[in-house]
Order: C-alpha cells, then sequence, then structure tokens
C-alpha cells in the first residue's frame, strides 16, 4: 500500500470510528499532533482509534513506548501501522 | 473577627501545645505512619503470593474466583484500616451503608464518581461498602509482586481493554469506582481536569452514576504531601453520595457538567471561566 492512501485510510478510520461529525478526513492534517491540541482527542478517542486500528489492519495494538509515540499524528500512526503489518502478514 | 486557621494549624495543631515534647510526638507520629504503609504492601504481597493460589486453584467458576478473593482482599483492607484507625492515624466513615442516592436501587450497578483527596480513597471505600472495584493505574496492575492480586479481586488495569473489561465488571454486578481527576487532587484545594472515561463506561454500560463527594479532615495522605508530614490528629475521610445521575450518550458534555458540579459542592471557583483565561 502506497504512503499517501494508508494516510487517508486511518484518516476516514479516524474519522469513522470517533465519529467526528462535520470533520472531512482529508481535512486533517498528516503531521500535526492528534492529541491535546489540533483534533484535540482524549484518552477514550485513543482506547477507541485503537481498537479500531487494530479490527482494521488485523494487527496487535500494545500498550508499549512505541504504541503511544505511534499516536502522535496520522504519519506515525501510518508507519506503525506498516511496521505491524510487515510483521503478521494478512 | 479571628482569622481562620492556616492549612498547617489546621494539620499541626499540637505544635504550640507540646514545645520542645512536639518532635518525640512526631517521631511517633512518623514511626507509626511507616508501619502502615510497610504492613499495607507486605500484607499485600504476602495475600498474593501465599493467598492468591489457593483462592484460584480452589474449584469454582471464573466469576465465584473473583468474589473470593474480592472478599480476602476487602478483609485485608478492613484489617489495614482497623490498625490505622487504633493508631489514631486515619479513619473512613460514611453516613450511609451503600453508595447509593435517590431512588437507585441497591442491586443497581453502578459507576461511582469521587474526587480524590488522599491515598486511602481507594482502600476506604472498598472497605466501606460491599462489591466495589477501582480501575487501577498500569504501575501498580503490572507491578509484578502484585499484578495477580490486583487483577484477581476485580480491579481493571487502565489500557487498552478497559471499556470492555469495565462493562463486564457491571454486568457481574460489582460497582465500578472511577476517579475522574485520573490521579489524586492537588493538595491543599482545587481539582485536576476531569477526563470523561467513567461517563463513558456509564453510558455503555446504560448504569447510573452515583456522585461521591470526599473529605478529608484535616488533610491527609495527600498528592505531594510526605508521609513523615501526617497531620497530628487522626484524619477523618468521609464518603457521601450527594446525587445519581443517568448517563448521557454525549460523554463529553456530561463530564464537563460534572466537573462544574464538584467545583461548586466543594467551593471552588468555576473550571469553565479558568480554562478560557489559559
Amino acid at each position: 500500500m502506497t504512503e499517501p492512501a494508508l494516510n487517508q485510510q486511518i484518516k476516514e478510520l479516524i474519522v469513522d470510528a470517533l465519529q467526528l461529525e462535520g470533520v472531512d478526513p482529508s481535512s486533517i492534517s498528516d503531521s500535526d499532533a492528534l492529541f491535546g491540541s489540533g483534533l484535540s482527542l482524549d484518552s477514550i478517542d485513543a482506547l477507541e482509534l485503537a481498537t479500531a486500528l487494530a479490527r482494521k489492519f488485523e494487527i496487535d495494538v500494545g500498550q508499549d513506548d512505541e504504541t503511544r509515540a505511534a499516536f502522535r499524528s496520522v504519519n506515525h500512526l501510518a508507519a506503525y501501522v506498516t511496521a505491524k503489518s510487515a510483521v503478521k502478514p494478512s | 473577627m479571628t482569622e481562620p486557621p492556616s492549612l498547617s494549624e489546621r494539620m499541626y495543631p499540637w505544635k504550640r501545645r507540646l514545645g520542645p515534647l512536639y518532635w518525640l510526638y512526631r517521631g511517633w507520629r512518623g514511626a507509626t505512619t511507616g508501619l502502615c504503609f510497610v504492613a499495607f504492601w507486605g500484607g499485600a504481597v504476602i495475600l498474593a503470593w501465599l493467598g492468591i493460589p489457593w483462592l484460584w486453584l480452589w474449584p469454582g467458576s471464573r466469576a465465584q474466583k473473583r468474589r473470593r478473593t474480592h472478599a480476602a482482599m476487602r478483609l485485608g483492607f478492613k484489617l489495614f484500616h482497623g490498625i490505622m484507625h487504633a493508631l489514631r492515624l486515619y479513619h473512613p466513615r460514611s453516613p450511609v451503608a451503600l453508595p447509593r442516592f435517590g431512588d437507585v436501587p441497591a442491586d443497581q450497578p453502578c459507576v461511582l464518581v469521587a474526587n480524590h483527596p488522599s491515598l486511602c480513597d481507594v482502600t476506604s471505600i472498598a472497605s466501606l461498602f460491599p462489591n466495589v472495584v477501582a480501575v487501577a493505574r498500569p504501575s501498580l496492575a503490572n507491578f509484578p509482586l502484585l499484578r495477580w492480586l490486583v487483577r484477581g479481586m476485580g480491579f481493571v488495569p487502565v489500557g487498552v481493554h478497559m471499556l470492555e473489561e469495565c462493562q463486564e465488571r457491571l454486568r457481574s454486578g460489582f460497582d465500578l469506582l472511577v476517579f475522574p481527576e485520573g490521579t489524586r487532587s492537588p493538595f491543599g484545594g482545587g481539582l485536576q481536569v476531569f477526563h470523561r472515561g467513567a461517563f463513558e463506561i456509564a453510558a455503555r454500560a446504560g448504569v447510573p452514576i452515583i456522585l461521591l463527594e470526599l473529605t478529608c479532615v484535616p488533610p491527609a495522605l495527600g498528592k505531594r504531601l510526605p508521609i513523615w508530614k501526617h497531620p497530628d490528629h487522626q484524619a477523618i475521610l468521609t464518603v457521601e453520595p450527594f446525587a445519581a445521575i443517568s448517563p448521557s450518550r454525549d460523554s463529553r458534555a456530561l463530564c464537563r457538567e460534572i466537573e462544574r458540579r464538584y467545583h461548586q459542592i466543594l467551593g471552588y471557583p468555576d473550571p469553565a471561566a479558568r480554562r478560557e483565561v489559559t
């Protein structure tokens, strides 16, 4: 999967899973922070996003520092999903 | 009109009365507080390693084993609080036998929400009321010596699966205690920013939310208060339910509203005003 396509998929997943009504997936920035500032998601959003990612991409989303770092931005999430899918090819 | 006593006068009134003997008293105070800490963690480790195998290997369903472990731990908490009471350090009490308010039936599982003034709030609430499990911070739930005990008694570790696990606990009849602040309240007044987890869990499980007001007089075992600075008098923690709220699908709005109510009831300025300034 090419990078931009994966990024777009993740953005759509964010809007879908978190029911962000009125947010256009393509308006989400690739590199801006998702939590705190930017979309200002919170801890429960992170849980829901983790569950949605695990289901959609069939990957294990753990609780390690690597996972925590992945939730910084869409780019980080895409890299994380790519790395995790490589370990467990679908 | 006389000035109201300052925080340090409220916590250490014997300093003036005892004179030079005061430091002897403080030494005793520090030693007994330390003893309680050692007794608590030592007792927990002993129960975890000597009790858990029996409690879990004895035949029964998973739910029965959890009930069993919870009952054993509750006994431990009561013993711990008995010792603290006997040493005149800390004593929890509540005007009610069950954390319910209004017409919420006794057998209806609830999400219990509370402010978090002291370190012993969880042990207090779990020993005052039956069937209370809490959400545990990961450092405790994953601590090798204690993880089986914390999980075995039904406490839910914060993490990816906490939403489902919390709902499972509520379904099996436990009351779920969550501190929306996520940690102890700031020492000396005010509250931390509320998180919406408790309200989201209640919405998903469709259970009422009971609001508990916790007051610790004099303030003790607070955030960033070293344990050797325990007050001169016994600290009394009062746990009192003051409202029952139906869950709302919009957990964000409900969270802000409850945060405002807590500020109101505890006499702190409205958090919305503060947020606009920053």
